[in-house]
């Protein structure tokens, strides 16, 4: 434990990205470095490499150079197959929307990510997590039932719900309304204090920064000039 | 990769969640492979009705001509002889040392599209058919006036005739209508046989005798002039007996002197005769006809890779429609190797449910309607209702299947790898 407090849950240096096909590199960050239990408010106009930082981060994107660690773990010494495994076991991934799987239900949604990871359910954690999110009576219905703030909470269920390291939450307030936004947000952190895990949130609305203990712009992170568009290959 | 069970549920709940593509699909590989085996089932009846329409027999005997000829006029009923062989010649050869039994043929005549074959009692005693089995009445006995006649069973059944019944036979024509018949003669149905699946079913039986009869006052091939007529009571012993037959069934002693009969016959001094061995001149002809067969074969073939390709169209689309929900999986941990899999997974599935149902349904098509088309088209159909050719058509449609679902499960790689957390459209 003591070994693990010592290093950051993410630790850059020297990451270059270019998409195949591009010469203009979409990231380079020379140093960013999250501390263990850090909730990073991280924002930047599109086009400022969110998505292509994100994809790196879960270690779906392979940088040509530099290093990425997450929980001490040098990404970039894994194969393809590992990573996959690492993010299973140790990342919470939440998106703007469209985060479930619409002919399952709430509580097979939930129990997704241990077909990936090979960890026992804990099917205590899962009740007490959607008990705190409001969910308990939308345990074994259809997630097409469900309203879209009902759906983000289920998202954020599954992403706890394998103790992880580190949530990456990609604008999963978007979708909600103001008020609701304010909720959601206080209660991930909450749980996410409870679980003891790093959380990267991503987001252009600046309206909730305030709400973080530290927000970071990637505009000035990144040296990489900004693109219209960042998923154009 | 996760082989857990949970992950086959998981393609379950997603195949289940496009079921009416998943069905469409699994029915189109079932309908391909259902053809391929009704090809494959009646090619080989095809085969074995061929091959085993005459058993027993050593030799067939005719008036020289082509051998294949020989067997198809004598047996099939197909072509005609262009001559006849003598009685006399005849006789001398059943009466040589190493002929067990004979079997004369006598032809020429028919009745409403059926032939008329002319033979003696030992038709009834001897001929075997398929495996040994010898000709069975399903009703009445043999024929022992000159002017009575047994029909095969299509031939009754058809025609609508029973025992008792008076028929006239058209003259010179065994397949088609005459214009000339013996309407002065008439026969009495007295014998029915029993089904064969055979060209048995599909003659009328008279004695040599008889066949004399019919024709004891035509001259020339040509029906008797008014007041040259010879009605049936004043035909006497002597008129009635045989002058020829058109071929003979031969069973030698031992299969060892079969070919020693056969090169004596050949070689007869009297007459040009010729005989054959029925059934090597068969399986040559089957080779003849194995090209249709193949034709056959490739058409079948080209079906199965239609319903194949109806299901790669199936499954790619389905792909594009199942971005977001690889994207969320991605997500979650599963690696590109664990989506490729999914969809190899389904494909097999849906390989595998086609197979199963294919071939119940075979099963019991076979168990309901085997016996009705063996009555209503002659072909037999024996044996198991799947040999090594069967497997040999699962195997393949399952490796070909497998083989085309790399192509989907590449694309979805290669989606998913573009894709990323986030769906790109």
């Amino acid at each position: 434990m003591s070994m693990q407090s010592m290093t950051p849950m993410i630790h850059i240096s020297g990451l270059k990205f270019t998409y195949p096909g591009s010469a203009q590199p979409v990231l380079d960050i020379p140093e960013f470095q999250v501390q263990a239990g850090e909730k990073v408010f991280l924002f930047g106009p599109s086009g400022s490499g969110k998505t292509t930082f994100l994809e790196i981060l879960a270690g779906i994107l392979q940088p040509q150079s530099g290093v990425t660690q997450v929980a001490g773990q040098d990404l970039g010494a894994l194969t393809a197959a590992e990573k996959d495994k690492f993010r299973a076991n140790n990342m919470g991934i939440i998106f703007q929307q469209f985060n479930l799987i619409p002919y399952l239900n709430v509580k097979e949604n939930i129990e997704l990510p241990f077909l990936f990871n090979g960890k026992p359910k804990d099917e205590s954690l899962q009740d007490k997590l959607l008990s705190r999110l409001g969910l308990t009576a939308f345990k074994n219905k259809p997630v097409s039932e469900l309203s879209t703030g009902q759906q983000q909470r289920v998202a954020v269920v599954r992403a706890l719900v394998i103790q992880p390291q580190l949530i990456i939450a990609d604008e999963p307030t978007s979708a909600l309304d103001y008020d609701h936004r304010e909720k959601f947000l206080a209660l991930l952190f909450e749980l996410c204090a409870e679980q003891k895990a790093t959380l990267i949130f991503v987001s252009h609305d600046r309206s909730i920064q305030k709400m973080f203990s530290r927000s970071q712009s990637l505009l000035d992170l990144n040296r990489a000039p900004a693109i219209s568009n960042e998923s154009s290959v | 990769m996760s082989w857990n069970s949970g992950f086959f549920k998981l393609g379950w709940r997603s195949m289940m969640n496009r079921r009416f593509a998943t069905i469409a699909t699994i029915v189109s590989v079932t309908v391909s492979l259902l053809l391929l085996f009704s090809v494959e089932r009646v090619r080989r009846s095809l085969e074995n009705s061929f091959t085993q329409t005459v058993s027993g027999v050593d030799l067939i005997a005719g008036a020289r001509s082509g051998s294949l000829q020989l067997v198809l006029y004598s047996v099939f009923n197909i072509g005609q002889a262009t001559n006849n062989v003598s009685i006399e010649a005849f006789e001398k050869i059943k009466a040589m040392d190493n002929v067990e039994w004979t079997i004369p043929y006598s032809l020429g005549d028919g009745h409403k599209g059926f032939r008329v074959v002319a033979t003696s009692e030992d038709f009834f005693k001897y001929y075997q058919f398929r495996n040994h089995q010898n000709v069975q009445f399903s009703a009445g006995q043999k024929f022992s006036h000159f002017l009575e006649i047994v029909l095969g069973s299509d031939v009754a059944k058809n025609l609508n005739y029973k025992i008792g019944d008076q028929i006239v036979l058209a003259h010179g024509s065994t397949t088609g209508d005459s214009f000339a018949e013996h309407t002065t003669k008439p026969f009495k149905v007295v014998g029915i046989l029993e089904s064969s699946g055979t060209a048995l079913d599909r003659s009328l039986y008279i004695s040599l005798e008889g066949m004399e009869a019919i024709h004891v006052d035509w001259q020339s091939g040509a029906a008797p002039q008014k007041g040259h007529e010879v009605s049936s009571e004043q035909i006497t012993a002597e008129m009635l007996k045989p002058k020829g037959i058109t071929a003979f069934f031969i069973r030698a002693k031992s299969k060892i002197q079969v070919l020693q009969l056969q090169r004596t016959i050949n070689e007869f001094a009297d007459e040009a005769l010729l005989a054959v061995i029925p059934g090597v001149v068969l399986s040559e002809f089957w080779q003849t006809l194995s090209q249709v067969e193949l034709i056959f074969k490739i058409i079948s073939a080209l079906v199965m890779i239609v319903g194949l390709i109806g299901m790669l169209i199936s499954i790619l689309t389905s792909i594009n429609e199942r971005r977001r929900e690889m994207a969320i999986l991605r997500a979650l941990g599963a690696g590109l190797n664990d989506l490729m899999a999914m969809i190899v997974l389904e494909v097999g599935f849906i390989l595998l449910a086609a197979v199963g149902s294919a071939c119940v349904i075979k099963v019991f098509v076979e168990l309901l309607f085997l016996k009705i088309i063996e009555k209503k088209t002659g072909l037999i159909f024996e044996g198991s209702s799947f040999s090594g050719s069967e497997a040999m058509m699962i195997g393949l449609t399952l490796l070909c299947g497998i083989l085309f679902a790399m192509y989907p499960a590449w694309q979805a790689k290669r989606k998913a790898l573009k894709d990323g957390l986030t769906v790109k459209v």
